[in-house]
Formats: structure tokens, C-alpha cells, sequence
């Protein structure tokens, strides 16, 4: 076994291996066997200083080379050149062996437990509001069939929220809305109202520019009602489309597509039931097919029917009231409740837990900040 | 409406069965909200007797019944009063299902055990069988009843019950002959004739009417004496059909009016012709006259409400209410009976101001038949005379009798473009004509009076309805519709948009959304922030929703108290919605507000526990800003005095002169008045005015600037006094040279006591760098100078 040998000891370190000063092979196999012997990077260094440092064995060497003669030189200095690079490289990658064992050998005396929790509030657990997300996803489809955003404010004066809509003063229809009345600053005969549907934004918009007019308008209604089944406040989504030549049948067409896409079932039944709202005419109520088993109601399957939605040709006199000739407009309006849809879609058992804003509720009804709705009608 | 289908049978004709009835109905848009049928449910029920009544040993109020089904003895735990011997009664064996209301889950009848006892079913009553609205103690049926068969052979249809839903429109279906009408109409059963013979007169009747409104808003009042009556219970049909479908029984002669109210919808009024003074008037009542209704209430009445009078003053409020003190009781002799029709919007007008709902009011206001006037007097005479007895008096008038004809005129294009259907002229004549229209052709045009009935059909369009109607809207197929090209920009507008990505923004800085009432209590308001206007409901549903938020900061808070209540901690809510400053439309901004309570971090194992602070918040509301391009140094941030913010801790963001929101540590006064325990801090931004800045972006980006040239960084130390905004100091430095000084932050901020009082010791990193060359130190050193004296001469800081 070749020992390690001190830095100068050259002659002596060639005697005790009896290698002979022209015979490079088994110098080299030594030096070799050594930089293999370096257990760590501090005595790779080390090593690496003894053969190829300035006063290295290997570059020691190399200078006595100038003193020989050019044959020899020439020789000698090739294998000393050749064997120089084969050591450089060794030295190199056992450096990086060893720097890698140690680095492991580090690591391995740290330790952090993977399963210790998250710095808090890290992971988000709030939620979108499910009326947020109900109105996007409408939004989102209704987007997509050509229709655009309109608004209206949720204060509206008796001649948007029922006159327009042919709702005059003593029209039973205007009992049913329970309409709250906002105390007004000036002694007026009439009180605004809070709007107690989304059509108002129908007149705004028809009174705004000429048909044709492809609109939706999602917003917060209020009527003057308070129990199981009615908040005094809810969120309604209108549709109006006013052309030339819009038919029944297509309300039916246009209504279908949006439920089948909205509710996400190819299967879903509609059924338009005639009804009545002073502002169309004919109108219609939609029911849904469903079924209910074990108290959970299964959409698009089933004989029994649910309401979601009021629709209906729009009504002449809402045209007349808007300064617009009836005879040469035809076109439809439709409104459906938010927290209806949202329930009947994701389950919620109580609409009026939408507005009691209780943590728990909202952590289990809510949604991802990342589910951004893009249902689309093709 | 309710009604039996025993009552519908007396005017339709069908065979039928029921699941195609509602279904018919249901197309007719006579919307069916809900059928009892007993026969159906009640199936399993069975016909029992008791054999034994023992006390329950463990109950006092409970007792142990032996009863036998025809086959066995059981044993049955009853509560009832009415449980006795041999009675015979129903027995819900074990298994059956009782049935459900509307809203109610059914419920199972299962073996229990009772307080210690074991009961094998349940004895019914009327009302755990959906059979009536209220019952006292279990069913009692006759003695001839057979034990062991099923309850239901001992029903019979008039307890096979229909509720249907009437829009305001078709108030003819709100009478049964009406819906039955209807039915026929749309080609289901066969309507049946009702002979009303005009009852000969036996006597003049002597009481003179005169009606003053016969030209204007009572347009035809009939009335006839019968003498002799005596009014006695109604008779047990008539008891029993009431009964199911909730009418009250009060006494014959009230009831005969109830029951042709309900059958024909045909409201009359019978008077106690002994307490009616004189001859009748019919006139407009003035403000302030009284007038004390059947209900017991007195009225004080406006101008021009239809009153029928005495000599006295004021018997009867015209279609609405009878009048307490000509009203019929058990002793009474003589009566005159009213049959009229009143205007519509008269009747609507007066029930609305003096809030009175009666069966009347109902069907005056939507319009009933004025040609059925005569012919319910005569039926009431006919049904009077049969169960009460009597002489008949001749019939009196006054009125103007000349009720006009609707004509409409229409042709088949009209129909089927609105319909989108390919109906032929046939088709919808005998529909119309079935409906009661009558029509005529004028060249290609249909000329169409609708029947007396339907005072709803005035414009072609109803007609179309009334054809949609019978053709069914379940056979107009669906027709699609070109989606026409519309620009994506235009889907939504510039609010909604903002509105949607900064709900997702705040909740991904862990915010939950909250939807709270546009509405609060006006005391909490005034808490907030008594400066600002209230706008206030005339009508709330209560005090705590009486006033419309000036800020949505109030709702927040009390969903952060009630979360609290419940133990939940380190709370960050937020909402987006509109806050009201006038009672005119349009007068509200769209506002997202927020707020965090308690901890930033909380029980952390890693990070230390601290309050959240204004820089939480600060870089809450900072986040939505810059989403919008507006990054502070756009931006003024001062202190300004809020009620409801710490006076200390607080910014007011401006852009501009325009105040676009706040933030701050909520004031510890709020805490006190709302009860909240938490430390709170809160932002506002007014997006509505927020919006007025916002450009909308080009979507094309300007090309990246690289800069090659190497930067410099350069520390500053400033002492200052305290009070000094860091956005001055800020200011001043950035504009000691704005092409070269790339970046200013401060990376902190002392205060010690060495710096001497009111005073702070401010660190800034200063990042130089040119566009077009390296700077040399002597550049350097020269934008160092400058920074140094603008600290000093704009803000007076020393440098360190």
C-alpha cells in the first residue's frame, strides 16, 4: 500500500517504489491511488497541492523537463501533459463527490417536520358568495347568446318600477309586490320606491336607445315580505331582446337552451305554463323537471314540476310608454330569481340563510376565488 | 281558490281522472298549488272500533285503547278526549304514511312505545288527515260504519280538494262555475247548463233606490225585498263543502251570498231590510264620514268612496263591506238583497286606503261579469227561498244599463308571427268561440267581442294569449334564433367587471364575501356616522330595517358580532354594494368595504402573535388600487378625522381632490357600541368613483424598457419630526431628480428616545440609475446633495 508522502520527499517517495525517473507508470498509478485515498475535500486539497501545486511533485517534474534533451522532452513531456490533464479531472469530479457527500451528510443532521401546519391564513378558505357566483355563471352564459349588461338603480320612481311596466295605480298586480316606499326629502305626492323587480331597467333601456336591444340586467329587488320562503331583499337577473320579428317560439328556444346550459343537463325538461304579468303578453311561467328522493331534489329527471322563472312576450303598452311603435317591434322579456336558481343548482336548503352571512355557511356554499364561471351557450 | 271536485262536478261534466284534470289545468295557466285526495292517501287508513279505554298507567293525559281492525285486537296509545267505548273510528296501522301539507315531510307511522306502553298505530283526527284546517279529538264516524274496511269508502269527492293560484287577470276562475268554464273551453269534460229561473214577484217591493253613480262609478244596482225568511243553519252540504274549503259558516242567508260569491263569482249583499231606515242611496262618501263594518272596525272613510246609505247615514261600503248595523242575525225577518257592479278602480282604490281584504273586494277590483247582476239576484232569490222560505218582492233598479262591447280586431299574421306557430283560421275561431268571443269576418280580419266575463281581453295580443292557450304552449315548438354578432367588450361594462375581479381579488387575500341588506337600523347609522343623510323606509318590515346604508360598514359589523357570538376569530369579511346618499334613482355609489379583526397571525408556531394593524389593512385596500393602475405615488394619503376610525390611525386616500376611499383602525367607540371584543381595522373604497379615473387600457403593452447601464443603491437617514407623512418625505425625495431616481422605499422607521421627542428616525433606499449612461460618483453625489436639501427644506429632516 503506497503510503502518503510529505511534499518534498520526491526522491524518496521514487526510491521506497522503486520507480525509476523515466518510468512514469507507476508514479502516476500512486498519485492516482492517493487522490482516490482522500476521504474528505480537505485532504483532497491537500493532495491536490502536493502534485500539482506550484512546488507539486507533477509540476516540479515538468520544470526538470526544460534541462532534457528534445527527444526526451519530447516524450516525457507528453506523458507528464497527458497524465496532468487525467489528474486535474479526477481531482475535479472527486471534489464534487465529496462536496455532494458532505452537503448530504449536512442535511442529514437537519430536520423540519413536513407535517406541521401551514403558517396561518395561508390557505385561503374564503369564499366567493354563492349570489356572486349564480350572477357570473348567468352572466356568463347570457354573455355568450349575444346579450350585453345593463343596469338600473335600486331606487326607482313609480313610473319605471309600474307605470312603464302597464302597471297602473290600482292594479291588483301592484299588491303582490309589497313595494317598500322611501320617504322623500320634498313634500311629493308620489314616493320613490325600492325597485321591486328588475324590469324598471327594461323601460331605462328601451327609453336609452332603439331596438334592437339585446340585454340582461342582474340586480338586488326588494318587496316588503318577510318569512320562510321571502327575504326582504333578493337578486333578480331581466332578459330583454326587442327586434323586428321575435316569436314565442323562440322565447321557448332561447329560455331551454339557457336552462339546459345553466343547470348543466342535456335532460332537463321545461314546461311553459301560461301565466300573467301586466308587462308581457302572452306570459308564461317555466317549471323544471325534477324528483325528489330521500328530501333531495334530482333536476332533469322525474315527473314533478318546479318554478324558476316568469317570461313573456313584451307587452304593447310597455312600448307605447316608451315612445316606441309596437306594431313594429316584437321581442321578449324575462326575470328569474337568483337564490331560487342558486338553490336549486348547488342545494341550498334555506334561501334565508344567503343573507345571514354566517362563516360556516359561507365556507360550505362559497366558491373558489379560482372558479370563474365560463359556461357558454355552444 | 279552493274548491272540491264534488262543487266542480256540479258544473262539469267529465270522466276523466284527476292527474289529467291538474294537468289540464296546469296548461290553462290555472296554476295548481296543491291537491288533497284521500282517496289516494288515505288507502291504508282503516275503519276501527274501540272496544276497551283504560288509562295509560305512566300518563295522565294519554290513554290505552283496545281496538279491533275486523281481524285483530291492537293496542293503541291515544291523547284524544273523545276516546270512548265502541266509539268507531280510523286507525293509521303501522306503516302507513300520514299526509303531508305542502311543506311538511311525511311522516311514517311506526310500532312505538309510549311512555312505557306499546301503541300499534294511531287514532286520526280530521286534521292529521289533511281532511279540514283544525279538529278537535279523533274522527267519529256513524255507527253503521263497517270495522276493517278502508276509511276511504267513507269519503266521498267533496273532500277531494284543489287549490289553484288566480292571477289578477283572470278573476272569472275565481268562482268555480268560472273554472269549470275554462275547462270546457279548453276541450276537457262538457260545462253543464244552470237553469235560473226568474222567480215571480209576489209583492212590489217598497224601497225606493236612487243611485247617484249610475253614470259614473256604479253603473247598475239591483235589489229585492223577501219577507219572511228565517235564517237558520245552512244546510249540510253546503256546511260541508264550506267546511273544506275554509269558508266560514256564519248563517244561511250569509252564507247562500258566500256560496254564490265562490260558485258564480258573483258578490252580493244581504241587508235586515227591519233595520234599514228609508230608501237607499248610492253616492260618494266625503272625507271624514264613518262607517261601522261587519268586522266591528270603524272606518274613517276619504272623499269618494261608493257608499250605499239610509236616512240614517252610511249602511254598507259599496263591493268591499257590509255595514254592522243593517247586518242579518238569527232573528232576522225581512231582508232586501243587493246585487250590483262597482268600478273597478273605484273598488281598488277605497280597499287600498282603508286596507280592507275581503272576498268582495277581490273579485270587484278585477272586474266581474257586469251582465251576471241579474242572474245572481235570482239565484240567491231561488236558494233563499229554498232553505230560508219567504215571499218574494219585485225586483228594484237604478242604474244607466248600458255596459259596452269590446272589439277587437285581429288577423291570423298577427297570431302566428307573435306565436311563431302556423295556425289556420278554423282553429282559432272555435277556440275564441269556445272561450264565449263572439265573431265576425271583415275581409281577412277576425272581428272579436269577448265574452261579458272577461273584462281582461282588450288588446289583440290577449287574444293571442287565449289562443296560445287552447292550441297548449307546450305544442308552439321551439323555434331557434340567430345570435347576433355583439362585440365581447360590450357584455359587461366597466363597473360589473371591476366589480367580479376585485370580489376575487379580496378573497384571495382570504377575505370572505358577505351580501348584507341594502337596509339598516337607523341608530346604528347615526353611530357610524351621524353627518351623513339618512334616507328612510315609509314602510319596513321592522326598526332594524328601517333606514338605507350610508355605508356598508354597519352590516359588516354586525356579521362580525354575530360570528364572534358564535366563537369564530381573526375575522376578514367584505362586501360589494351600493350605499344610498339621496331618495331620487341613481342616488347611490357602488362601494367594497372590508374589515379584519384580531390576529395577523394567531396561535402561529412559526410567526410571532400580533394584532392586525393599518398596514394590513393599508395593503388590503392598496391591492385593489394598484389592480386599477393607480400605485401610491399617484395617490395622496393623509389623516383626516372619521367617526368611526382611530383619529390617529387612519388614511384618506386621494386621487386628486377626489376622495376614493379610506382606511384605519376602526374606533374603539364602534367596538363599544356594536359589542364587539375584537381589535377591528376596516378600508372603503367608492368604486363609483373610482371608476370616473379608470381608463380603459389599451390592450397592446408599450414595448419593456431594458436599461444596460449598471444601478446604484444609496441608504439615507433622515430625523424628523414625528408628524411628518412619509408620503412628503417620499415627495421630496423623488423629485430632487425624477429621471434618475428609479425607486424610494423605506425600510424603516425609529423612534427612540435619543432622537429627542416627537421626532423619527426615517431610512430610505434610494435606487439611481440613467437611461443613457453610467453614473459616475460625481453624478451620484450630486442627486445625494439634492435629496439631502430637499428632506431638509420641505420636510425638515436632518440627515442621520
Amino acid at each position: 500500500m503506497i503510503q502518503i508522502l510529505s511534499k518534498k520527499s520526491w526522491i524518496r517517495f521514487r526510491i521506497k517504489n522503486k520507480i525509476k525517473m523515466s518510468d512514469y507508470d507507476q508514479l502516476f498509478q500512486s498519485v492516482l491511488v492517493e487522490v482516490d485515498n482522500a476521504m474528505d475535500s480537505e485532504l483532497l486539497e491537500k493532495t491536490r497541492v502536493k502534485f500539482l501545486g506550484k512546488n507539486g511533485l507533477i509540476s516540479l517534474e515538468l520544470k526538470k523537463i526544460s534541462s532534457l534533451s528534445p527527444e526526451e522532452k519530447k516524450t516525457l513531456g507528453k506523458q507528464l501533459n497527458e497524465f496532468k490533464n487525467i489528474l486535474l479531472k479526477k481531482i475535479n469530479i472527486k471534489k464534487k463527490n465529496l462536496d455532494n457527500e458532505e452537503i448530504e451528510k449536512k442535511l442529514l443532521t437537519e430536520f423540519s417536520d413536513p407535517s406541521m401546519p401551514c403558517r396561518d391564513q395561508s390557505i385561503i378558505t374564503s369564499k366567493i358568495h354563492p349570489i356572486t357566483q349564480t350572477i357570473e355563471e348567468i352572466v356568463s352564459i347570457l354573455g355568450s347568446m349575444g346579450l350585453s349588461y345593463a343596469e338600473g338603480p335600486d331606487i326607482e320612481d313609480d313610473f319605471h318600477n309600474f307605470t312603464a311596466l302597464n302597471i297602473p295605480e290600482n292594479h291588483p298586480a301592484r299588491q303582490m309586490h309589497d313595494t317598500f316606499y322611501i320617504k322623500s326629502d320634498d313634500k311629493k305626492d308620489e314616493n320613490n320606491v325600492l325597485r321591486t323587480h328588475t324590469s324598471p331597467v327594461q323601460i331605462r333601456t328601451l327609453l336609452k336607445k332603439p331596438p334592437p336591444i339585446r340585454i340582461f340586467a342582474p340586480g338586488r329587488t326588494y318587496r316588503c315580505d318577510s318569512d320562510v320562503t321571502h327575504t326582504p331583499m333578493f337578486h333578480q337577473v331581466e332578459g330583454l331582446i326587442v327586434e323586428e320579428k321575435i316569436n314565442f317560439a323562440n322565447l321557448k328556444w332561447f329560455l331551454t337552451k339557457f336552462c339546459k346550459i345553466f343547470f348543466e343537463n342535456d335532460n332537463l325538461k321545461l314546461r311553459f305554463r301560461p301565466s300573467f304579468f301586466p308587462f308581457t303578453e302572452p306570459s308564461a311561467e317555466v317549471d323544471i323537471n325534477c324528483s325528489f328522493k330521500n328530501g333531495k331534489i334530482n333536476l332533469g329527471e322525474g315527473e314533478k314540476w318546479m318554478e324558476i322563472l316568469g317570461c313573456g312576450m313584451v307587452h304593447p303598452n310597455v312600448y307605447k310608454f316608451c315612445d316606441l311603435d309596437s306594431k313594429l317591434l316584437s321581442g321578449f322579456a324575462f326575470g328569474m330569481g337568483i337564490e331560487r336558481l342558486a338553490m336549486l343548482k348547488y342545494g341550498m336548503p334555506d334561501l334565508r340563510s344567503f343573507f345571514e352571512n354566517d362563516l360556516n355557511w359561507l365556507k360550505h356554499y362559497g366558491f373558489s376565488f379560482l372558479d370563474q364561471p365560463d359556461l357558454n351557450w355552444e | 281558490m279552493k274548491f272540491s271536485i264534488k262543487w266542480l262536478r256540479e258544473h262539469l261534466r267529465f270522466d276523466q281522472d284527476y292527474s289529467n284534470l291538474l294537468d289540464t289545468l296546469n296548461k290553462l295557466g290555472l296554476e295548481v298549488e296543491n291537491m288533497i285526495n284521500p282517496f289516494d292517501q288515505l288507502k291504508a287508513f282503516k275503519v276501527v272500533e274501540i272496544l276497551e279505554v283504560n288509562k295509560h298507567p305512566n300518563a295522565d293525559k294519554l290513554t290505552l285503547c283496545q281496538v279491533s281492525d275486523g281481524k285483530k285486537k291492537l293496542q293503541i296509545v291515544c291523547g284524544a278526549k273523545n276516546v270512548k267505548k265502541g266509539l268507531k273510528s280510523v286507525l293509521a296501522p303501522v306503516g302507513t304514511f300520514l299526509p303531508k301539507n305542502k311543506t311538511d315531510e311525511s311522516i311514517q307511522i311506526k310500532k312505538s312505545n309510549i311512555r312505557g306502553e306499546e301503541s300499534f298505530g294511531m287514532l286520526c283526527s280530521e286534521k292529521e288527515l289533511c281532511l279540514s284546517e283544525e279538529s278537535e279529538g279523533i274522527i267519529e264516524l256513524d255507527k253503521s260504519s263497517q270495522v276493517g274496511q278502508t276509511f276511504s269508502n267513507y269519503l266521498d269527492e267533496e273532500q277531494v280538494i284543489v287549490e289553484i293560484a288566480i292571477t289578477p287577470n283572470r278573476v272569472d276562475c275565481a268562482g268555480v262555475r268560472g273554472i269549470a268554464r275554462d275547462i270546457a273551453a279548453s276541450g276537457f269534460g262538457i260545462l253543464k247548463n244552470i237553469n235560473v229561473v226568474n222567480q215571480n214577484f209576489e209583492f212590489e217591493s217598497d224601497i225606493k233606490i236612487h243611485n247617484e253613480l249610475k253614470n259614473k262609478t256604479c253603473p247598475q244596482f239591483y235589489g229585492r225585498i223577501i219577507k219572511n225568511v228565517t235564517n237558520n243553519d245552512s244546510p249540510d252540504w253546503m256546511v260541508k263543502r264550506f267546511k273544506y274549503t275554509d269558508i266560514k259558516i256564519i248563517s244561511a242567508l250569509v252564507d247562500i251570498t258566500n256560496y254564490i260569491t265562490m260558485d258564480n263569482c258573483r258578490p252580493l249583499h244581504v241587508f235586515d231590510l227591519d233595520k234599514i231606515k228609508g230608501n237607499l242611496k248610492i253616492r260618494h262618501s266625503k272625507k271624514g264620514e264613518q262607517f261601522e263594518g261587519l268586522d266591528g272596525i270603524n272606518y274613517n272613510l276619504d272623499d269618494g268612496m261608493i257608499v250605499i246609505c239610509d236616512d240614517n247615514g252610511i249602511i254598507s261600503l259599496a263591493g268591499i263591506l257590509g255595514g254592522l248595523s243593517t247586518a242579518c242575525d238569527k232573528n232576522t225577518k225581512n231582508i232586501f238583497v243587493e246585487s250590483a257592479f262597482f268600478d273597478p278602480n273605484s273598488i281598488a282604490n277605497t280597499g287600498r286606503k282603508l286596507n280592507i281584504i275581503s272576498e268582495a273586494r277581490y273579485r270587484f277590483e278585477r272586474g266581474i261579469d257586469p251582465l251576471s247582476t241579474i242572474q245572481g239576484l235570482n239565484f240567491a232569490t231561488e236558494m233563499i227561498i229554498k232553505n230560508c222560505g219567504g215571499e218574494v218582492g219585485s225586483i228594484v233598479y237604478d242604474g244607466s244599463e248600458n255596459s259596452k262591447e269590446t272589439h277587437i280586431e285581429i288577423d291570423m299574421h298577427n297570431i302566428n308571427q307573435i306565436l311563431g306557430t302556423e295556425l289556420k283560421k278554423n282553429f282559432v275561431i272555435e277556440k275564441l268561440s269556445g272561450l264565449g268571443c263572439k265573431i265576425s269576418l271583415k275581409n281577412e280580419k277576425l272581428n272579436v267581442i269577448p265574452p261579458s266575463w272577461r273584462s281582461d281581453l282588450i288588446l289583440k295580443e290577449d287574444l293571442i294569449e287565449e289562443v296560445a292557450r287552447m292550441y297548449g304552449y307546450e305544442n308552439i315548438i321551439d323555434q331557434p334564433m340567430s345570435m347576433r354578432e355583439i362585440s365581447k367588450g360590450s357584455t359587461t361594462s366597466l363597473s360589473q367587471s371591476l366589480k367580479k375581479k376585485i370580489a376575487r381579488l379580496l378573497v384571495s387575500r382570504n377575505f370572505m364575501e358577505l351580501i348584507t341588506w341594502s337596509f339598516v337600523d337607523k341608530k346604528w347609522e347615526e353611530k357610524i356616522d351621524p353627518n351623513k343623510k339618512k334616507i328612510l323606509i315609509n314602510n319596513p318590515i321592522s326598526e332594524e330595517l328601517g333606514c338605507l346604508r350610508s355605508s356598508l360598514y354597519t352590516n359588516i359589523l354586525l356579521a362580525i358580532k354575530k360570528n364572534e357570538n358564535r366563537g369564530m376569530k381573526n375575522l376578514r369579511f367584505f362586501e360589494i354594494g351600493p350605499i344610498f346618499y339621496g331618495s331620487e334613482p341613481g342616488d347611490q355609489d357602488l362601494i367594497v368595504s372590508g374589515i379584519i379583526t384580531g390576529y395577523k397571525y394567531s396561535k402561529d408556531w412559526l410567526e410571532n402573535e400580533r394584532n392586525v394593524d393599518l398596514y394590513d389593512i393599508k395593503s388590503h385596500a392598496m391591492s385593489i388600487l394598484d389592480y386599477v393602475g393607480l400605485s401610491e405615488h399617484k395617490l395622496r394619503i393623509i389623516q383626516e378625522k372619521k367617526m368611526y376610525l382611530h383619529p390617529k390611525k387612519n388614511g384618506a386616500i386621494y386621487l386628486g381632490n377626489t376622495e376614493i376611499g379610506s382606511f384605519g383602525i376602526i374606533h374603539p367607540s364602534i367596538n363599544t357600541i356594536f359589542d364587539i371584543k375584537s381589535n377591528m381595522c376596516g378600508f372603503e373604497i367608492n368604486l363609483s368613483s373610482l371608476l370616473k379615473f379608470i381608463k380603459v387600457k389599451n390592450k397592446s403593452k408599450p414595448a419593456l424598457k431594458k436599461n444596460i447601464f449598471q444601478s446604484s443603491i444609496r441608504d439615507f437617514s433622515f430625523i424628523i419630526d414625528k408628524d411628518i407623512l412619509a408620503s412628503k418625505i417620499l415627495q421630496s425625495v423623488r423629485k430632487s431628480n425624477k429621471e434618475i431616481i428609479k425607486s424610494v422605499n423605506i425600510f424603516d422607521c425609529y423612534e427612540g428616545r435619543e432622537l429627542g421627542d416627537n421626532k423619527k428616525a426615517i431610512a430610505l433606499e434610494v435606487v439611481l440609475q440613467s437611461d443613457n449612461n453610467t453614473l459616475s460618483e460625481k453624478d451620484i453625489d450630486k442627486v445625494t446633495e439634492i435629496i439631502i436639501s430637499n428632506v431638509s427644506k420641505f420636510c425638515g429632516g436632518k440627515l442621520r
